[in-house]
């Protein structure tokens, strides 16, 4: 129980007038101090309980729950009084800074009859991905003078999970240069197993009636049967640089958020395309999915994505390693960093000149930090902007393809942009 | 056996005589009967009485404050943090505060930001040139060497300033050349144009 200095002070005010009454004898020296010491005495009527008895339950049996950014969420939890006397009391389910609450409130102040039951009702969402824990419940009861307080926390944290949303990247073709033998959607230029079109040649016992060109066949009086063109698959690699130090922006909007973002997006693009994915995140530690295909891997792919809102010390030196030591060579390699470090170049060509195919997406910091500062420094833009395009052109002229890409925009215009680039290149 | 069993009924009795004590009606009791001694003494004894039961609410009274002032504690406020706004790692704003600093002449400001602009300048020099770090620290030993194969005044005699900043030996002949160039000599906005100069001379500087 905690005690308010406003009691104290009443305890003070009630001394001092019984010893003016004493000294100067005067009745209304005493009427004041009575009063006050009647008023002390009735609260302590309204002390606190020894154990604030209350029950709690929040509606789900669900420890943890998904949700996609941006999507909303009502939260209930029914609160019972216990106790066989009725109380007020200021409740409030603790949230993380990054929830909003845009529905209701997640903080009231409560009046409960005894055994009483009532619901704490609130709906928020989440402008970011990651893993966000909600409650405990924090009761506090405080007396109607304002002279006591008790408080406590009831139940557990929930954990609730932020998945990041994919953008739609239709007009985005992801394809390794190096493709495997399973089924995909990426021309291979040789005849195989697909949908397309590639030559004809004349008939052999066991093919396919319905292979059978008909219109050749009646052209040559012999049997021509089509051929296609094969459609194959490859790994691509996912590696989002979660380095602390790459990390620019707010909490909210950062290079490593909208690189989460991206990463979600491409990796649902990457596995429509029936292309194996796997993942690094170099954060706090190194967490990585190896290559996979179908929507249960796209979920986990996600679910790995939610676990870094904070950077960590792992820079893409232990991120080679992994990938060279776990993960299947001729795959196609796809950094996204903000390219804050000028270390991680050479790293990045290291792996580019082996057998790997890369691609460097990397969301720019400084437009990221232009929507945060109002006042402009040219000299300073100036020198960042030098370092990040030498990054850039080192990288490009080491065969290393760069989507310098601005955040503020979304990412498919960029890539297609470049892809073409590459493509003529 | 028995010694046990008497002490936790001694206990038992302290134990419940504390929980008395510790009541709502107790307190509500001692002070019934502080107001009435109050009332009856003033009304009724004499002087050595009076001072007597003055002694006595100060005795009360102490007791009183000093209970009140040992549990005191007051409430927080419970709100909402908002840390979403919390800005890390702004590089503008970074380089902009660094070179407030340079062109004011503090040393550590100017060695933080020659140092960046070495590395931007290093990453050029890899790139166009194939030339690693150390090549370049030992051609810095040959300035003639250095100046045909950067062909950029300005930037080899920054290559040339940034070796012997890094020059860990204290050899007073060693300060001197350092403080002849004239980086080294330059102070506000003349600095900050120095260092536009250079970083525009970097950018433009290709190997043709």
């Amino acid at each position: 129980m905690k005690i308010k200095k406003t009691y104290s002070i009443w305890i003070i005010l009630s001394v001092t007038g019984i010893i003016l009454g004493h000294i100067f004898r005067s009745p209304p020296f005493f009427i004041l101090p009575v009063a006050t010491l009647a008023l002390m005495v009735v609260s302590t009527r309204v002390m606190p309980p020894k154990r604030l008895s209350v029950s709690i339950d929040r509606e789900s049996d669900e420890r943890k729950r998904e949700i996609y950014v941006g999507d909303e969420i009502e939260m209930k939890v029914k609160i019972e009084n216990n106790l066989r006397r009725s109380l007020i009391l200021e409740v409030q389910d603790i949230l993380p800074p990054m929830v909003e609450v845009i529905e209701g409130s997640n903080h009231k102040v409560m009046k409960f009859d005894k055994n009483e039951e009532k619901v704490l009702k609130y709906t928020l969402k989440c402008p970011v991905t990651g893993n966000i824990e909600l409650g405990p419940l924090r009761i506090r009861y405080v007396d109607p003078l304002n002279f006591f307080s008790k408080e406590r926390n009831y139940g557990d944290k929930v954990i609730l999970r932020i998945l990041p949303r994919a953008q739609e990247m239709q007009g985005v073709d992801i394809n390794p240069s190096y493709t495997k033998h399973w089924l995909g959607d990426i021309k291979s230029r040789t005849i195989g197993v697909g949908s397309d079109f590639f030559s004809l040649r004349e008939y052999h016992p066991g093919d396919e009636i319905r292979d059978i060109n008909w219109k050749a066949t009646a052209r040559y009086f012999d049997p021509f049967t089509n051929e296609y063109e094969g459609e194959k698959s490859g790994d691509v690699i996912l590696v989002v640089d979660g380095y602390k130090k790459s990390m620019v922006g707010t909490t909210r909007h950062n290079t490593l958020r909208v690189s989460i973002d991206a990463a979600a997006s491409l990796a649902s693009s990457i596995l429509s395309a029936r292309n194996r994915l796997g993942l690094i995140v170099s954060g706090e530690y190194v967490n990585w999915v190896y290559p996979g295909t179908g929507k249960n891997h796209y979920h986990k792919i996600l679910a790995n994505l939610t676990q870094f809102e904070k950077g960590g010390s792992w820079g893409l030196e232990g991120v080679k390693n992994l990938l060279e030591d776990f993960f299947p060579r001729k795959s196609l390699i796809i950094f996204i960093s903000p390219l804050t470090i000028i270390g991680f170049t050479e790293t990045i060509i290291d792996l580019s000149r082996k057998e790997y195919d890369v691609m460097v997406i990397s969301p720019d910091p400084i437009k990221i930090e232009e929507t945060l500062t109002e006042e402009k420094d040219e000299l300073a833009e100036m020198i960042c902007d030098i370092e990040r395009k030498n990054i850039i052109e080192r990288l490009w002229n080491a065969g290393t393809v760069v989507v310098d890409w601005d955040p503020n925009e979304p990412l498919e215009p960029a890539l297609e942009e470049v892809l073409r680039y590459k493509e003529k290149r | 056996m028995n010694r046990n069993r008497n002490k936790t009924l001694i206990q038992n009795i302290k134990e419940s005589m504390g929980n008395l004590f510790s009541t709502n009606p107790y307190y509500l009791l001692i002070l019934l009967a502080l107001i009435g001694f109050i009332i009856i003494i003033e009304g009724y004894l004499d002087t050595f009485a009076r001072m007597l039961s003055f002694l006595v609410v100060i005795i009360f009274a102490y007791g009183l404050i000093t209970w009140s002032h040992s549990s005191i504690e007051e409430d927080e406020f419970w709100e909402d943090k908002d840390e979403l706004s919390e800005e890390i790692n702004l590089q503008v704003r970074d380089i902009k505060r660094v070179l407030k600093l340079a062109s004011e002449g503090k040393e550590k400001s100017r060695e933080k930001l020659h140092k960046r602009i070495e590395e931007i300048l290093f990453l050029k020099l890899k790139d166009k040139k194939d030339m690693s770090r150390q090549q370049i620290r030992d051609l810095a030993e040959k300035p003639e060497e250095l100046q045909e194969l950067v062909n950029d005044k300005m930037i080899s005699e920054f290559i040339l300033y940034m070796e012997r900043s890094s020059d860990s030996s204290d050899s007073n002949a060693k300060k001197k050349e350092k403080e002849n160039y004239y980086i080294e000599k330059i102070e506000g906005t003349e600095y900050k144009e120095y260092i536009k100069k250079l970083m525009k001379r970097i950018d433009e500087w290709s190997d043709d």
